[in-house]
């Protein structure tokens, strides 16, 4: 026997045309493109939902669409009802608009300071807690927005009604402020440090480099992150619904009661509005407006965060519309430069060093001038992510105090009565846990299958791209539009009823496209020579990614799962109408009815007894303690398989 | 005289390099206006860049600094006008005098100092502006804001870089949409346009083809007549075209210093020899 023994094998003789991929290959595989297309499934639901409920409230006798685009009076109730969407429309304008104007500012400055000015232990402590405040649910904001900032606000303007506009707006600035942050950031640091270099090689100042080099330079980017918030402001229900009233406005005055979009389609599933009337179908019209107008801003943001990502923010290629654009009308008028011989056969002239333009004397003065507007400038972008942090430290403390003292262990665990001695958050709690459970359940294996097959698997087909277009709109979806979606598909159309099953399921489609997106992340982060080393010894393309990639990606995409889910704990809108109000018990099945600690919340802070309002925020504390604690467990993970990892 | 000492016990091989500056200056007249770096050491987060340089680069002179990539030679560079406090963990010691100032101090404003000694990168850096924009950018920070005065200066800046022919008709185009060699005149002309005295240049053709580097020559030739130009290359052949003085650099070490002809016709030392005859290594 020689040292290499290559005596018989049966591989050895192997036909070459014989099919390696078997049948459980290809089941593989098609479960995986199944997967991937459930997002258009998804798409589908909502289109069906909006169109279809849209259609119903038109076909109303007293509905037309003219009088809904143009009319100027929403009065859903009455004798007389009225469906023009003017209020409600300039509501939402008012709403985000107002945040916008405070959140762009304020985040612009406080990712300029994160990018250009901070040394990275500050950095590295401060971005993650600005991205805290994206972490803590909205119903939370909400309450704050009512019971903290609202007493403030009617302090400082008591011609101020006790649901005003701008005691939401003060809250949303904060919430879409790490939006705006963290993709401003991106894209000032995308800024090449040539850039930088060049403004400041020539004597500016670190500030005149920042203002006028590198924010233009970013400025495509700073816009995306702001319509980015805009969406979030536009499509956020539940700061608005708690604290900016329910009679719909169109006065434009932030001190009064409002009602936008998100707010009114809430409103009918909280109120008690009579089933098959317009004024419950005008839910799904509404929404088609909504769902509209966030997918317009988003579109055109994302495409910008696109560019950025591939790295050309600074260098436009025109696309073909503005090529054709110029080329019929500015080269037409503009005679193209003609390259004469003088130009290219070139001496430089005699370089005159005598005539002076810049007056010497006033240099220092000058200099003196920009040096304090540069402290005065960088002060402000201090300042900003100062307030960011005074915000996130008054709300925690806030609740800490206020619902500390509910805390008890009956509140946790007793079966809850009607007096007020009796409340207690165990049926939402345990309620809330088979929701996360059950949304895990559906969310999880439809997202990281997707997430495998746009990975590892696709090609680049028009398919796959109008899948990725499909994902990266649903992510943009307000959370609301997914509750009216679950209403119509979920509890009626499969005739779940008002179940846990039903509730899951939608939280399910609407954390969907972020798991799938962190998972691809996750996929990504395995080195491509794993693939090739695996696919060269003739691994198929599945037996590749079970054995090789997957296992190297696991802790990535828990980690992902988990950031998730923490997200679908927190949601309210989804399941407003779904869930039940009050529960005595815990669900015993699927198909039982049930409630969550947002909705608790949200119930108890609308509830007219102060009592039930320290309720409110001990049940807010319980679920800030759950989601720090998933946080934290989606961290510690992180943090292990990034200090095991040997690549 | 302060050429002919300055150099410090840094001789590792014996070799005599103090008399290395003997050779500098304006035939050994010295000048304020001169560069008299002492002793230069610059970390890199406390690992050596730089060690112990000591050089005289000479008034309205064109110095060029050449060595294998790594060497320090950008690195040493950017000191001059302390681009390094830009560089987060970039440390150094040494002087650096210049018009009787030590403008490694502390109470030198590194803005006002880049005022007076311009920089020209690697790579074409114009802003995503317009060429107008781009020239007028640091006159408007001075404090000029007279439009009248602003394209005087955009023009005479664009004459003394030897571009003003060929943008005279779109100033207001982006600077963007320039070739290469078009960019980097425009760089230079933006240097210009603060009206420094010296210039320093890293590299400033190597992203470009040979037509536009010979454009770039023939402007540093001009340019000298008026100002100090200290300009780092990896291309042997142009420092030996267009330097008066050559510094050659390994290692973070000044290895040899002294006027272009005498480093490439007659180096002492055997590295530079090494070097420049392409046996190196």
């Amino acid at each position: 026997m020689g040292f290499f023994d290559r005596g018989s094998t049966e591989l050895k003789k192997a036909p070459l045309t014989k099919k390696v991929a078997k049948l459980s290959e290809r089941v593989v595989v098609s479960t995986l493109f199944s997967a991937s297309s459930v997002s258009v499934l998804i798409s589908a639901a909502i289109l069906y939902t909006l169109i279809e409920g849209s259609i119903k409230f038109f076909n109303f006798d007293e509905v037309s669409i003219w009088d809904f685009l143009f009319g100027s009076e929403w009065i859903p109730s009455g004798t007389d009802p009225s469906f023009g969407i003017y209020p409600l429309l300039s509501d939402t304008i008012l709403i985000a608009g107002g945040t916008i104007l405070l959140a762009g500012p304020i985040g612009i400055a406080a990712a300029l300071f994160l990018s250009e000015y901070a040394p990275s232990k500050v950095r590295n402590v401060a971005k993650p807690v600005v991205e805290l405040l994206a972490g803590i649910p909205s119903i939370v904001y909400g309450f704050f927005a009512l019971f903290t900032i609202g007493p403030i606000v009617r302090e400082i303007f008591p011609e101020a009604t006790y649901f005003n506009a701008l005691q939401a707006i003060i809250v949303m600035t904060f919430m879409v402020l790490p939006i705006v942050v963290s993709i401003s950031d991106d894209s000032l640091k995308a800024v090449p440090r040539h850039m930088r270099e060049a403004s400041l090689a020539m004597g500016a100042t670190k500030w005149e480099t920042s203002i006028k080099v590198v924010i233009p330079a970013a400025a495509s980017g700073i816009s995306a992150s702001v319509l980015l918030g805009v969406a979030r402001a536009i499509g956020e229900t539940m700061v608005v619904t708690l604290a900016a009233g329910s009679i719909s406005g169109g006065h434009w005055n932030p001190l009064m009661e409002i009602q936008p979009m998100t707010s009114f389609i809430a409103q009918t599933a909280t109120g008690d509005i009579p089933p098959g009337t317009p004024q419950a179908e005008a839910a799904f019209a509404v929404g088609i407006t909504l769902f509209i107008m966030t997918y317009f801003v988003n579109r055109i943001a994302g495409r910008v965060v696109l560019r950025i990502k591939k790295g050309s923010i600074v260098k436009k290629e025109p696309s073909r519309v503005q090529k054709f654009i110029r080329k019929n009308t500015i080269d037409r008028i503009r005679k193209p430069v003609e390259i004469t011989k003088e130009m290219i056969s070139y001496r430089p002239i005699r370089i005159d060093r005598s005539i002076k333009f810049i007056d010497k004397t006033k240099l220092k003065g000058n200099l003196i001038r920009r040096k304090i507007k540069g402290y005065f400038g960088v002060s402000t972008t201090v300042l900003s992510l100062v307030l960011a942090f005074v915000f996130l430290i008054y709300l925690l403390v806030e609740v800490f105090i206020k619902g500390a003292g509910s805390i008890s262990w009956d509140f946790l665990t007793s079966e809850p009565g009607f007096r007020v001695t009796e409340a207690s958050i165990m049926p939402a709690l345990t309620g809330s846990v088979f929701l996360m459970l059950l949304t895990l359940l559906f969310a999880v294996p439809l997202g990281v299958g997707t997430a495998v097959y746009f990975n590892e698997i696709a090609k680049d087909t028009w398919y796959t791209r109008f899948l990725r277009n499909v994902i990266q709109n649903l992510a943009g979806v307000p959370s609301i539009v997914f509750g009216l979606v679950g209403l119509a598909i979920f509890v009626r159309l499969f005739n779940f009823g008002p179940s846990l099953l039903a509730g899951s399921m939608t939280l399910a489609l609407m954390i969907m496209p972020i798991i799938v997106v962190s998972s691809e992340e996750a996929l990504k982060s395995v080195p491509q020579s794993f693939r090739d080393a695996a696919r060269g010894v003739g691994a198929t393309r599945w037996q590749t990614v079970r054995d090789h990639v997957l296992p190297n990606a696991v802790p990535g995409i828990i980690t992902g799962s988990i950031l998730s889910l923490s997200r679908a704990i927190g949601e309210t809108a989804p399941i407003l109408f779904i869930g039940a109000f009050f529960a005595k018990t815990a669900p015993s099945g699927v198909m039982d009815s049930f409630v969550a600690l947002p909705l608790t919340i949200f119930f108890w802070s609308r509830h007219a007894q102060d009592e039930y309002h320290e309720f409110a925020s001990g049940a807010i504390l319980v679920l800030l303690v759950i989601l720090l604690i998933m946080n934290a467990i989606a961290i510690f993970i992180r943090y292990r398989s990034q200090k095991r990892r040997v690549w | 005289m302060v050429f002919g000492f300055l150099s410090s016990g840094n001789n590792k091989k014996g070799k005599e390099r103090k008399k290395l500056h003997d050779s500098s200056g304006n035939n050994g007249k010295r000048s304020s206006n001169d560069i008299i770096l002492k002793d230069i050491n610059i970390f890199y987060s406390g690992k050596q860049a730089i060690k112990d340089v000591d050089m005289t680069i000479p008034e309205k002179k064109v110095t060029a600094f050449i060595g294998p990539s790594g060497c320090g030679k950008s690195t040493l560079l950017r000191n001059i006008n302390r681009m390094n406090d830009e560089i987060v963990g970039c440390t150094y010691d040494g002087e650096i005098l210049w018009q009787g100032t030590d403008i490694l101090e502390k109470k030198v404003d590194p803005v006002a100092l880049r005022r007076r000694i311009g920089m020209v990168f690697q790579k074409p850096n114009p802003f995503p502006k317009t060429i107008f924009d781009n020239i007028a950018y640091g006159p408007k920070l001075l404090g000029i804001r007279n439009k009248k005065k602003l394209k005087e200066i955009v023009e005479k800046s664009l004459r003394d870089a030897a571009l003003w022919n060929e943008v005279k008709d779109r100033l207001n185009d982006s600077a963007m949409g320039l070739s290469g060699g078009q960019q980097q005149r425009l760089c230079i002309a933006r240097a210009l346009a603060v009206e420094p005295d010296v210039i320093l240049m890293d590299e400033p053709c190597s992203a470009l083809d040979p037509i536009a580097t010979a454009k770039i020559e023939d402007l540093i030739n001009e340019l000298k007549k008026e100002y100090t130009v200290v300009i780092v290359t990896h291309n042997m052949q142009q420092a030996s075209r267009i330097s008066d003085f050559t510094g050659f650099m390994y290692l973070g070490e000044l290895i040899e210093f002294g006027k272009t002809r005498q480093i490439f016709e007659n180096p002492k030392e055997d590295l530079t020899e090494r070097y420049i005859t392409g046996r190196f290594g």
